[in-house]
């Protein structure tokens, strides 16, 4: 791979991208023209092949503070973006040559099934806990009611598992993205 | 009764676009605005756009926008003549009503009197009765306890609806579709309209599948004159609230209109109702309508029935309180076009609508040819405190087809990032066949709404490839170059820095 190729992820979609002449983008093998503009602070424009996209970049919560720490991910596992277009974010992973390599290396040693984290969404206070720890759970079965807003909201597995473990308890307050329940996938 | 007493300096008892709402009307009256703000809405629009503001202290409603004395004491400081509690919050709290009134303010609203006996769900149900207006099979009185609900229910049948007594807004609602359901569904209930409403007394009533909801505005003076405004067909609801209102509504006719107008402005005398208020129906299959409720305060929606009525009803309000006649009678009340308001709320419409907090990184609501009613600005956060409405977008149009043209335009322009909103679910809407043609019900979004119709837009996942390669080439490439449309070094290493942060 020479150095303007990378390799994107996307909504669980993968390009190959080249960047040849300026204004000018290879995409799984097609040149389109594109143009990049920022709009104000976190907002750009895209024209790519002609249309308008207005994107948002999410300040990421975790560690990405300024272009040097973000170089410095770069080297090691590839770039993580966060995007939003319309109110719909996307997830975008940019690898180039050498992050991919790491990444094939890493994933080798990965354990098939990791645990999946139900978070809070919000914060707010835990009315109920519906389930316990052991208990097998089918996709969209409620798991735990938690207050917010004035309504109380059922959070419902995404997934279906075991309950590994039951973070938290009725009449405690969390903050966003607490962790409440581990489940075990089958 | 018939003294004018003029009003010169409203304390707005409320936040969010409803007070802005408020604020706007004031201003076109020549009529000072006071605002309260809590904690966390220290420079939130209400508090910018106000002549004078005042905090309430604490940011949870129980401390602040519901703090019935910290409000009365600000009225007197302030020399406020009345208090305007837009929706929710203190709005139908008769208590607030009556001491507001002692207080020698007025409140621009109904009586303390009118609003016990309408607010009340199950009394209503019992004037109705009186009156000869068909409620839907249930109880007249609240329910003593998960035993007798039982009891209840099995003469009434299933499946039900369990309502709080002092509710509204879909709060403390909970269906119950079989006897099993029926303790977590009653408990559930009644913690919700406690934390809501600080009353838990629930009641039951017959749950009809597939209704329309459909409500009349009335608005009634104290000289006794009780007109209403045609409806609002509000059927589009997710989690028991409205999201999309429509004045008028695909299924009532002229014939129709006139005796639910007619039934609403019974309900009104009979409560001996000053001030604007709705009341609400289901209609059913059959075009049969049912009485729901009263509410006993300016709704959310009121905007649709402002665009085809001409009528201003904020105004009308204050001029009421005021003590005037109303400026015309049913006579005068001619519905002209078509209006559709959708609810922009901060929720996660691919996730169940849960509210969603956090920062508005990018906020930017349409323009042209469109109604507003905002409430936030970008920058603003959106906190866990309150609820989730930013902003209403009101569309009208000669005809109905126009109307959801325009909308759909002003939905299409509106962005919003930060946090997830019923934007896209909007949109969802405007284009469902079943919708375009009028063939709308409280069962819509169970029917017809998955999260999976939301489409992913080919085009926007490769718009994010190629911007996440561009924003992550730090190499001095040619992307960087590309960017470069000026030849100016500063200009270049200004765009460059700028597209880094």
């Amino acid at each position: 791979m020479t150095k303007n190729v990378f390799k994107v992820t996307v909504a669980g979609k993968s390009f190959d991208l080249q960047l040849d002449t300026p204004g000018s983008i290879n995409i799984n093998g097609r040149s389109l023209k594109y143009d990049l503009s920022p709009v104000e602070k976190g907002t750009y424009r895209l024209i790519l092949d002609g249309k308008v996209h207005i994107l948002h970049r999410s300040q990421s919560s975790d560690s990405e503070t300024g272009s040097q720490a973000s170089t410095s991910r770069s080297n090691s596992s590839g770039r993580e973006l966060q995007l939003s277009i319309h109110g719909r974010e996307y997830a975008v992973t940019v690898d180039d040559a050498k992050s991919l390599l790491i990444r094939s290396y890493l994933s080798k040693g990965h354990a098939a099934s990791a645990p999946v984290a139900v978070r809070a969404p919000m914060p707010g206070l835990i009315v109920r806990v519906e389930v316990e720890q052991g208990q097998s759970i089918r996709v969209g079965q409620g798991l735990v009611v938690l207050e917010a807003m004035k309504m109380e909201n059922e959070i419902k597995s995404l997934s279906a598992g075991k309950v590994a473990a039951v973070h938290v308890a009725a009449g405690k307050p969390v903050e966003k993205g607490e962790l409440l329940i581990s489940l075990s996938q089958d | 009764m018939n003294d004018i007493r003029p009003i010169r300096r409203i304390l707005i008892a409320n936040r969010g676009e409803i007070a802005i709402r408020v604020i706007r009307a004031c201003r076109e009256m020549d009529i000072s605005p006071i605002s309260v703000f809590s904690d966390v809405d220290r420079t939130a629009l209400h508090v910018l756009l106000a002549d004078e503001a005042y905090p309430l202290g604490g940011s949870a409603p129980a401390e602040s926008y519901l703090n019935q004395t910290k409000i009365l004491e600000i009225a007197r400081i302030a020399r406020a003549d009345a208090i305007h509690p837009g929706y929710g919050f203190l709005a139908e709290n008769p208590a607030f009503a009556n001491r507001v009134e002692e207080g020698g303010i007025a409140f621009i609203g109904p009586s303390s009197r009118s609003i016990t006996l309408m607010g009340d769900k199950t009394e209503a149900r019992k004037t109705a009765q009186r009156l000869g207006v068909r409620t839907i099979r249930g109880t007249f009185e609240p329910l003593r306890d998960e035993a007798e609900a039982l009891q209840r229910a099995s003469e009434i049948g299933f499946p039900l609806l369990l309502k709080a007594a002092a509710g509204g807004g879909g709060k403390g609602m909970r269906i119950v579709r079989s006897p099993s359901e029926m303790a977590s569904a009653f408990r559930g209930a009644q913690s919700e309209a406690k934390t809501a409403f600080g009353d838990a007394r629930i009641y039951i009533e017959q749950y009809l599948e597939s209704p329309r909801h459909i409500e009349v505005q009335v608005l009634a003076d104290r000289q006794g004159n009780t007109v209403y405004l045609g409806e609002r067909e509000c059927s589009i609801q997710r989690r028991h609230q409205k999201v999309i209102e429509e004045s008028p509504s695909t299924a009532v006719d002229d014939e129709l209109r006139r005796a639910l107008g007619e039934a609403a402005v019974a309900l009104a005398k009979a409560a001996g109702y000053t001030n604007a208020g709705t009341m609400e129906f289901l209609v059913d299959q059959g075009h049969n309508f049912h009485f729901l409720e009263m509410n006993t305060r300016l709704q959310v929606e009121h905007p649709v029935t402002e665009s085809t009525t001409g009528i201003d009803l904020v105004k009308e309000q204050i001029s009421v309180a005021e003590g005037r006649e109303l400026s015309f009678g049913q006579a005068d009340v001619s519905l002209r076009g078509h209006a559709i308001e959708c609810r922009i709320c901060a929720e996660d419409p691919e996730n169940n609508f849960l509210p969603s907090t956090g920062l508005l990184a990018r906020y930017r609501p349409p323009e042209g040819r469109i109604r507003v009613e905002n409430g936030y600005r970008q920058g603003d956060e959106v906190s866990v405190y309150y609820d989730s409405l930013l902003a209403k977008v009101i569309a009208s149009g000669i005809t109905r087809d126009d109307a959801i043209g325009t909308m759909k335009r002003a939905l299409g322009e509106f962005s919003i990032e930060g946090v997830k909103s019923t934007v896209p679910f909007c949109q969802f809407v405007m284009n469902h066949p079943a919708f375009i043609s009028g063939d709308i019900h409280t069962g819509f979004v169970d029917r017809h709404y998955a999260t999976a119709q939301l489409p992913e837009d080919a085009n926007q996942v490769l718009a994010a490839a190629v911007t996440a390669t561009l924003l992550t080439d730090t190499t001095t490439s040619t992307a960087a170059r590309s960017l470069n449309h000026d030849k100016s070094k500063n200009n270049w290493k200004l765009r460059r820095q700028e597209l880094l942060q």
